[in-house]
């Protein structure tokens, strides 16, 4: 079944519905034509029927059969964290009734295609919509590779976009706080958020929390800072002051050296000079 | 063909059923039988057919097609149970029998009714029914080589893989639409026990344990669904570490709803793995901390340990949640058997 297809079955089950609800009103109205007591009562009860009962109607025909997402825009993130760089995955499935309003931020030209040049625009959209930090300092997200599915696939609620996004992670100390927030979209959306099992095995996630949608996710973690063996510092501080004594050293008796060559050649040209005389 | 051969080729699988049960199985012996299967379902195909059923085991593409989603939107490999005969049919479900346990058979056969009712409902047979189920072999049935049986459509995905004893049933997807219903006047839901076992779980917890069992925020999906094969997620809920020993048994009875989906002689050496990581097991819940008797829950669990995630995710899709069901049975170490079972 297509996506206008299920539309189509759906307006006319509305339309069906509507007619049903309509005879029902007629039905009402003659009955209320019969007794004037009755009419003032039914006045309000249509009002009524027709706040509750027609929309529970739509709900009930909603309720139909659906097997792919329909009036929301489901936003999953996945954040992988390395100790120099995050990696950053958002998968994102705008459902079949949101389908227009997610196409009209992409397809700005409104010609029905969705071009190179509007995917990234709008993957450089959902970026500005995002904010990743390290300890309170926010980290610069770069596009690193981009997916859309067919249009045909979007309609349905079936096509997922995919972004991936790096950020370069600056060093800190060995307890560090990410906050990512995502509020694309959001009076359309549903959020996941979640971070991949560190593959580092010095990278340990500490806790993890949300707001109740996921717009807002707090990670913390620790990373072993591999301390620089004290061997390695002892002798490397060391191994600068015997240069530095070598330096000392050696400087002078170079450049002693230097100027008794210097001397010589002088000489030497000297020499030449009265012999050419 | 008349109705009495008709009926006894479908009593064929039932009866491959029985026998399995009758009999303790070794893993060797579990291994010849499916083994048989698929070659006694293969006997049944033509050339052409033959060639849209096998796949090579690594075909990573193959591996990867599966889906919730109806097979008219996520087209599948393979071929699909309306292009068989009877017959064909009749091995085909054989072979899938053959390489699950009796209620992991029950419950396949359940979803594909669930779906069957949505096509009679929904009048729709290019989305829904048991026709529109694919079965497909990737590599050369084998006792000691690595292969693979793939079976399902919408709401089912089952990747089993066979190698020499061992049979791993990872990753695969099992779905209910509708997630209750009736048939010959008895109620079935395809996926009611993980549901009920997973709320008397809960219900078994102190408030401490609760509070950390509960999570503060929506879930609205899978995190681990199709498409995100070798991803593993931060754990989070209570650890079984911080069970009691009825609680940490109420976890394994429910994790053996997707474990025991395989044969006793598979699924054996797979919960005893699950056990010795059962420390580091994780229970989350999202959602309502109620459910009505003899319905399913509204809420969202994953089940997380060392070699395992379980997820459960009531699908909201303008419907009622309780009546839609997907859940997702992963071993991220060693799904499709390529982290262990296939070296």
């Amino acid at each position: 079944m297509t996506a206008s297809s299920a539309l189509v079955r759906r307006d006319a089950k509305r339309s069906a519905f509507l007619k049903r609800s309509e005879k029902r009103s007629a039905i009402a109205s003659r009955l209320t034509s019969a007794d004037a007591r009755i009419e003032r009562k039914m006045g309000p009860a249509r009002l009524w029927f027709f706040a509750i009962a027609v929309p529970l109607g739509m709900l009930c025909v909603r309720a139909s059969v659906s097997a792919h997402r329909l009036d929301e825009y489901l936003q999953a993130t996945t954040i992988d964290i390395g100790k120099s760089r995050f990696a950053l995955e958002i998968r994102l499935t705008p459902g079949v009734d949101v389908f227009s309003r997610v196409m009209a931020k992409i397809d700005t030209n409104g010609d029905r295609l969705i071009s190179e040049a509007e995917q990234r625009a709008y993957a450089k959209l959902v970026l500005h919509d995002l904010s990743l930090s390290i300890d309170g300092k926010q980290l610069h997200l770069r596009l690193t590779s981009l997916t859309f599915p067919k249009i045909e696939q979007m309609k349905e609620g079936l096509g997922e976009i995919v972004f991936d996004y790096e950020a370069l992670v600056p060093a800190g100390s060995a307890h560090r706080k990410i906050l990512f927030e995502n509020h694309h979209q959001s009076a359309i959306s549903v959020y996941l958020a979640n971070c991949l099992f560190p593959k580092d095995p010095d990278i340990r996630i500490t806790a993890q929390s949300r707001n109740y949608e996921q717009t807002v996710y707090r990670v913390d973690y620790t990373q072993a800072i591999a301390p620089a063996p004290a061997i390695a510092s002892s002798s490397g501080s060391s191994v600068r002051n015997w240069l530095i004594a070598d330096a000392i050293i050696l400087l002078p008796s170079l450049a002693f050296l230097r100027q008794r060559r210097r001397r010589a050649i002088q000489k030497d040209a000297a020499g030449v000079r009265s012999n050419a005389i | 063909m008349n109705a009495l051969a008709k009926r006894t080729l479908w009593i064929l699988p039932i009866l491959a059923l029985l026998c399995t049960s009758l009999r303790a199985d070794t893993p060797q012996a579990a291994t010849a039988r499916i083994v048989a299967a698929a070659n006694a379902f293969l006997a049944t195909l033509d050339e052409s057919q033959k060639k849209h059923v096998m796949y090579a085991f690594d075909d990573e593409k193959q591996r990867a097609r599966w889906s919730n989603l109806p097979t008219s939107m996520v087209p599948r490999g393979g071929i699909k149970m309306g292009d068989l005969n009877e017959a064909q049919r009749s091995a085909a479900m054989a072979l899938v029998a053959s390489a699950l346990s009796q209620r992991g058979f029950e419950k396949v056969q359940q979803i594909m009714q669930g779906d069957e009712l949505l096509k009679r409902n929904d009048r729709d047979a290019r989305m829904f029914g048991k026709n529109l189920f694919y079965i497909s072999i990737l590599g050369t049935p084998s006792e000691k080589s690595p292969w693979m049986l793939q079976f399902g459509g919408h709401h089912l995905a089952l990747n089993i893989t066979v190698s020499g004893e061992n049979g791993i049933l990872t990753p695969s997807l099992t779905g209910a639409q509708p997630a209750l219903y009736q048939l010959d006047g008895k109620t079935v839901r395809p996926l009611g026990a993980e549901s009920d076992k997973a709320f008397a779980l809960l219900n078994a917890l102190d408030e401490g344990q609760r509070k950390r069992a509960i999570l503060s925020f929506r879930m609205a999906d899978l995190v681990l669904g199709p498409g995100q094969d070798g991803k593993i997620i931060q754990p989070e809920g209570l650890k079984a570490s911080d069970m009691n020993e009825k609680q940490r048994g109420m976890l394994v009875d429910l994790i053996s709803e997707w474990v025991n989906i395989a044969p006793d002689t598979f699924a054996a050496p797979r919960m005893a793995e699950i056990k010795s990581g059962l420390d580091d097991t994780w229970f989350a819940w999202s959602g309502p901390d109620k459910a009505e008797e003899g319905k399913n829950i509204r809420a969202y669990f994953r089940v997380q340990g060392p070699k395992l995630v379980i997820e459960y995710a009531p699908q909201n899709l303008g419907g009622d949640p309780t009546l839609h069901v997907h859940t997702m049975y992963r071993d991220p170490t060693n799904d499709y058997g390529r982290g262990r079972a296939t070296k």
